[in-house]
């Protein structure tokens, strides 16, 4: 489903089946909404993947690709960077970013801290390594040994506050599902937002 | 001998702790590192290639990492030499003098060793001892290298250096001044272990307890695959004048 059709259906349910002038007033509200509700489901769904293995895995399906994102070149921190096209979804360690070169090379994420090793790692290695600035930003190490490349190719799960109304939910299976019911809660004013998220993907104020 | 990739076995870890996204690749490259220095306290070989300067004694020094040189080779414009080894048992064997053109000969005639030179080619230095080195070639060798192990420096002789002649050496390295690019196949799984052990330390102590069992149980079966003497060995081998050699 596209962000027009599920906030549309939303809508629809909220006014009993009947569009009326109140729909589209609330649909900036049902926008905010949708964003929040869309996250979270993914987020969830990142937390409960793989859990039993202890695996930190996030669903490739979820990930929008990015082709062409250029590198450019900070002159006054005098390092390469790129900025990507919309925002990316906040996961602990920045797992919801991937980022290959065209070619298919995998660039290696620097977890916190990890830029400091690099004074003492980068030259053993030939790896281009990145690091996630804000939810844009995205600065690199290790590029002195590709100096010839000029585009990366970004896979994210993208934050959709962003994206036009006509983009495609990348969700979990059951994720529309989950996305309405949440929006029709809280645009009904039946059940308040999520809060006290915790690790281990049980939310207590959903039923 | 097989050779696996350090970033391959980095990578595999990597996935195999639960980061397929290589969340904790730099952390698993200091354990490798790590896991490197430590079998090389016993016995790990790994290889590297650098291209060294020559001194004006004739001279190039060791890197820093170089624990055995292991093949000289002479870098003269576009062209590679090879430079045989000196056993250092019989100083002389080479006149101070070019020797590419076999017309000359100045060995055969020096040593007498032309029904030999004829059956095995040029790379017997050590002829008495029943042991080859270097790379079996029908041409004369063009110079000679005396490693001196104490003062970690190689004496280049036999031949005139050239302004911009410059020496790439194949050596034996600890590994330690820059993580190799491969290890040898048979340590991997003892590379595997240790880094489990060290990721597990501070995760799942009990965990980690069993990895260093499985790491000393590998380790002490790749002592015995390694049990070189080291370069004294070899050379009282070689000044034994028999015919058996050091197990490598």
């Amino acid at each position: 489903m596209s962000i027009d059709e599920i906030l549309y259906e939303a809508l629809l349910r909220v006014s009993g089946g009947v569009l009326t002038d109140a729909s589209s007033v609330r649909y900036g509200e049902a926008k905010s909404y949708l964003v929040a509700a869309v996250n979270y489901v993914q987020l969830g769904n990142y937390w409960l993947e793989g859990k039993a293995e202890g695996e930190h895995a996030v669903n490739l399906m979820m990930m929008t690709p990015f082709d062409n994102v250029a590198i450019e070149y900070s002159t006054t921190r005098q390092r390469s960077f790129a900025i990507l096209p919309t925002p990316v979804i906040t996961l602990p360690k920045g797992r919801s970013l991937n980022i290959t070169t065209e070619g298919g090379k995998t660039l290696i994420p620097l977890a916190m801290g990890d830029e400091a090793m690099q004074e003492f790692y980068g030259e053993h290695s030939k790896q281009i390594y990145y690091q996630l600035e804000g939810n844009t930003t995205v600065w690199f190490w290790g590029l002195e040994n590709n100096p010839f490349l000029a585009f990366i190719r970004p896979r994210y799960i993208a934050d959709i506050s962003a994206m036009p109304g006509t983009t495609e939910l990348l969700l979990p299976a059951n994720g529309e599902k989950d996305v309405l019911d949440l929006l029709f809660s809280w645009l009904s004013g039946e059940k308040a937002a999520p809060k006290n998220y915790v690790e281990d993907g049980k939310d207590k104020s959903m039923a | 001998m097989g050779a696996v990739f350090t970033d391959q076995v980095i990578k595999e870890m990597c996935r195999e702790t639960g980061e397929p996204g290589f969340h904790n690749y730099t952390t698993m490259q200091g354990y490798m590192l790590d896991s490197i220095r430590d079998l090389n306290i016993f016995s790990m070989p790994t290889w590297s290639v650098k291209l060294l300067p020559i001194t004006s004694f004739n001279t190039y020094d060791w890197p820093k990492c170089c624990v055995k040189p292991i093949l000289t080779v002479l870098a003269r414009g576009n062209n590679r030499y090879l430079i045989s080894v000196s056993d250092d048992i019989m100083n002389v064997t080479m006149p101070n003098q070019p020797a590419i053109t076999p017309t000359v000969d100045p060995i055969c005639d020096a040593m007498e060793v032309t029904g030999l030179i004829g059956q095995y080619g040029w790379d017997i230095w050590s002829w008495g001892l029943g042991e080859r080195y270097g790379v079996e070639t029908m041409l004369p060798p063009f110079g000679l290298v005396i490693h001196d192990k104490k003062n970690r420096q190689s004496y280049l002789k036999g031949f005139q250096v050239n302004t911009g002649d410059q020496i790439y050496l194949f050596f034996k390295d600890d590994g330690l001044d820059t993580c190799p690019e491969i290890i040898p196949a048979e340590v991997k799984e003892v590379t595997e272990f240790f880094i489990l052990m060290k990721w597990f330390r501070v995760r799942n102590p009990n965990l980690s307890a069993g990895m260093d069992e499985k790491y000393k149980e590998r380790l002490f079966r790749v002592q015995r695959l390694y049990s070189d003497g080291g370069e004294d060995e070899w050379i009282r081998s070689m000044n034994s004048n028999t015919m058996s050699a050091p197990k490598i």
